[in-house]
């Protein structure tokens, strides 16, 4: 056997594994102030949170948005760049696919909630046969969400698996702990290696990967079709799709920075995950940074000059109203403080691109919950015009599922190699 | 039998390698490219054949089902056409679809691993983790003259080179027959599928249009746009008579009118009640001038001179007579009839003339020859 190196083989060193230890206890015990907040919503109903009849979507949908958003960046890195032949992906891929399941995950926790009786969800969404002639609206494009969410997260675990098994295969041959030889041969998917093997390895990953690529365009096409597809004034605009696209791209490569830069200083992976990383993410942040700059200039466009004076009005509401603050510091965050990146010299710093990054994501998010409570908020008659707080069990579930993401992370990150042999093997 | 592999620190195949072993070698030689990707071939495999039968699987099923609940099960009207709804299909297929084909191929690996005997064992382990990313690996099954190919292999500056006893020549060859039979299926389906997608298309497009043009479309579903109702007065072969119209059975008369009480030919007698029952003023003037434009007008003219729209209605063909001209209500013969006499045309009819009595009241009828005597 060839020798590869324990970094990579058993990340989780001694040492190691008391750092990670600490962080897991922190986001457990996060995640777990948000488990009660949702028992609590389970036990006594929604009206636990600050949705009203005119804003009958609050945080948690924005939540939902954002956290889909950041799915879409590991697939991106994963199949697409795959696809394209890019080789640099192979250290930070199956990180990135991680952070795209466990955010597909907490995702979906959000509309689940939202639907007040979630035991109710399958009967609702689920088309089965019923002698009631009863089914789910079709029309609906939250029935869409349903199923494109749900084909991505299992597509995208199959992807993560597959990409799995060659490792596990290893493992199983190194490994002494008969448990985890056990365990490493059922998952490994009777991976040997042989050559013909590996030809159909290759054939069905590369397949796989270009089944998951139009998924990164349609999932978040699809989210935005909940708010495109309605009459709001601010969310019926045909530019939403490739706009969500590219917010979805935009915080994700933001978060996988965050995530990578963690990683590797906790498991000591500076070979392996390198600055010509974060630098070639940074310029894929930088372009849909650009993207969604000119959809803030489209929309002012739009709004101003449309001939709509709903549309008019709530845009000016938006930069000079209540959350006037809110916006400008969204276009500050969103569309220049990612235009440093040009400069190669803050490329070149560690520390400002995770400054950055985390400024992105609040931003992100921010503009996620501005975009879904403004429009609702201006109803077109003034008795439909309500305002909007989130309460605090709003805000321990959004903590609750932060800290469930990293939880969920870190756990991957204890038991299972963050970066797969096969392609890294050599780099060193 | 001897099963070779050897192992190259080169970027491609050594040129002429292949002409050197074939006599030798007895099946095929694997060259694969490892520990990178190869994901150059164009072949159609199975697995990818499965990817697209198991999107377009789920896919139709998606469309299927959505047809069965939407358009017949529980018709949603979307602009009374329930078809419609298919439209709002489009994302669900789309997903469906692409988890179907996920779903197959990643079955299909699984199978193709644990269930197929693996003609070279586990070998390739050491050499594909041990090489660097240039290398690639030459496998081959060959008969027994070992020291020949080691030799030609080694000209040829193969680095990794290891000669085992056992080499079933196992299912190479049936794969290969088997491979041939899908190069001539998968593309006829790949090529078929398409065309049958556009053609569907098409028939949805052709009745979009064909409603535009108010044209009877091509119906894929009924929804009484068009239906197979009797038109007043068209022909029709269920009847024995050839036409839609009904007459009322033999001794019967409507309900709430008066039968009338002599036959067509018995005019003479009709002379006798010469004398109008009914008193003349405006409105029994205006009720027969509404009469006249509602159930004369067609035949008659607007002023009684026989010369209606009927002449002109009937098509002609060249040998043809034509429709017999109606009679002129104001030539000397009409005014020298009797009141009575006109009355009894009115209600018994007179050569094509049908006769009136069982749509028209008695008074209307004599409102009627006020009419007529009006226009004399």
């Amino acid at each position: 056997m060839p020798e590869i190196p324990d970094k990579i083989l058993y990340s989780m060193t001694k040492q190691n594994s008391k750092r990670i230890n600490i962080i897991l206890l922190i986001s457990a015990v996060i995640a777990l102030q948000g488990l009660i907040s949702v028992i609590l919503t389970l036990k006594s109903g929604l009206g636990l949170w600050g949705i009203n009849n005119e804003v009958s979507w609050g945080i948690s949908i924005s939540n939902f948005v954002y956290w889909i958003g950041i799915g879409h960046a590991g697939t991106l890195i994963s199949a697409i760049l795959f696809l394209f032949r890019q080789r640099w992906r192979a250290p930070i891929h199956r990180a990135a696919e991680t952070m795209t399941l466990i955010a597909i995950f907490c995702a979906a926790l959000f509309p689940w909630l939202h639907t007040g009786r979630p035991w109710f969800a399958a009967y609702w969404l689920f088309p089965y046969l019923s002698r009631m002639g009863l089914w789910p609206n079709y029309h609906s494009p939250l029935f869409w969400d349903y199923l494109a969410i749900g084909t991505y997260f299992i597509v995208s675990f199959i992807f993560w698996w597959l990409g799995l098994a060659p490792d596990l295969a290893i493992i199983k041959k190194t490994t002494k702990s008969v448990f985890v030889k056990k365990i490493s041969s059922v998952f490994s998917l009777g991976f040997s290696g042989s050559s013909k093997q590996w030809a159909s390895y290759d054939k069905t990953y590369t397949l796989l990967a270009g089944l998951i690529t139009p998924l990164v365009i349609a999932v978040h096409s699809i989210v935005s079709y909940d708010f495109a597809v309605t009459w709001l004034s601010g969310w019926h605009n045909t530019l939403f799709p490739i706009y969500f696209v590219a917010g979805a791209i935009f915080s994700g490569m933001a978060m996988v920075v965050i995530l990578l830069q963690i990683t590797r200083k906790i498991l000591g992976l500076e070979d392996y995950i390198k600055l010509e990383h974060f630098d070639k993410i940074s310029k894929i942040i930088i372009a849909s940074s650009l993207i969604i700059t000119y959809f803030y200039l489209m929309e002012a466009f739009y709004s101003m000059f449309g001939g709509n004076d709903y549309e008019k009005n709530l845009f000016l509401m938006k930069i000079k109203g209540e959350y006037a603050a809110l916006f400008w510091f969204v276009f500050v965050c969103n569309s220049l403080i990612p235009l440093l990146l040009i400069l190669q010299r803050i490329r070149m710093s560690l520390f400002i691109i995770l400054f950055i990054s985390i400024f992105i994501n609040i931003g992100m998010w921010i503009e996620r919950f501005l975009l879904v409570i403004t429009s609702q908020q201006s109803g077109i008659l003034p008795s439909a015009s309500n305002g909007y707080t989130p309460t605090i069990v709003d805000w321990s579930i959004l903590a609750g599922s932060f800290g469930l993401f990293f939880m969920l992370y870190f756990l991957f990150i204890k038991f299972i190699p963050v970066i797969s042999f096969r392609e890294n093997i050599n780099i060193k | 039998m001897i099963r070779i592999i050897a192992n190259f620190e080169m970027g491609n195949i050594p040129e002429g390698l292949k002409e050197s072993l074939r006599d030798i070698i007895f099946d095929d030689m694997e060259f694969s490219h490892y520990p990178q990707f190869n994901g150059k071939t164009r072949k159609i495999t199975l697995i990818s054949a499965l990817a697209l039968f198991g999107g377009l699987l789920g896919a139709g099923l998606t469309f299927l089902l959505i047809y069965y609940s939407s358009t017949i099960d529980y018709p949603v009207s979307h602009a009374s056409k329930p078809h419609f709804t298919l439209m709002t299909a489009i994302p669900a297929a789309f997903s469906i679809g692409i988890l179907f084909a996920g779903l197959l191929i990643f079955i299909a690996y699984i199978i193709k691993n644990t269930s197929e005997k693996h003609k070279f064992g586990d070998i390739n382990f050491e050499a594909i983790y041990s090489n660097p990313t240039d290398s690639f690996l030459c496998i081959a099954c060959a008969k027994a003259e070992s020291e020949e190919i080691v030799n030609i292999l080694k000209s040829y500056k193969a680095k990794f080179i290891k000669i085992l006893n056992h080499c079933e020549p196992s299912i190479h060859h049936q794969v290969q027959t088997k491979n041939r039979l899908l190069k001539k299926i998968i593309p006829g389906i790949i090529l078929i599928l398409p065309i049958a997608i556009m053609a569907l298309l098409l028939l949805f497009e052709y009745e979009v249009i064909s409603i535009k043009r108010k044209e009877k479309p091509l119906e894929i579903v009924m929804d009484m746009d068009y239906n197979s109702k009797l038109r007043t007065q068209s022909e029709n072969t269920f009847f024995r008579d050839g036409t839609i119209e009904r007459k009322a059975p033999a001794h019967t008369y409507p309900r709430f009118r008066q039968s009338y009480k002599y036959l067509p030919f018995e005019f003479s007698k009709s002379d006798s009640n010469n004398e109008i029952p009914l008193p003349y003023n405006d409105f029994v003037a205006s009720r027969g001038k509404y009469l006249f434009e509602t159930f004369c007008i067609p035949c008659h003219g607007a002023k009684g001179k026989g010369d209606g729209t009927i002449i002109t209605k009937v098509e002609l063909k060249p040998d043809e007579e034509g429709f017999p001209k109606p009679a002129d209500l104001t030539e000397l013969k009409t005014r020298q009839k009797s009141n009575g006499r006109l009355f009894h045309i009115l209600s018994a009819g007179q050569n094509l003339m049908f006769p009136v009595n069982d749509r028209l009241s008695v008074a209307d009828r004599w409102a009627l020859v006020y009419f007529i005597r009006k226009l004399n």
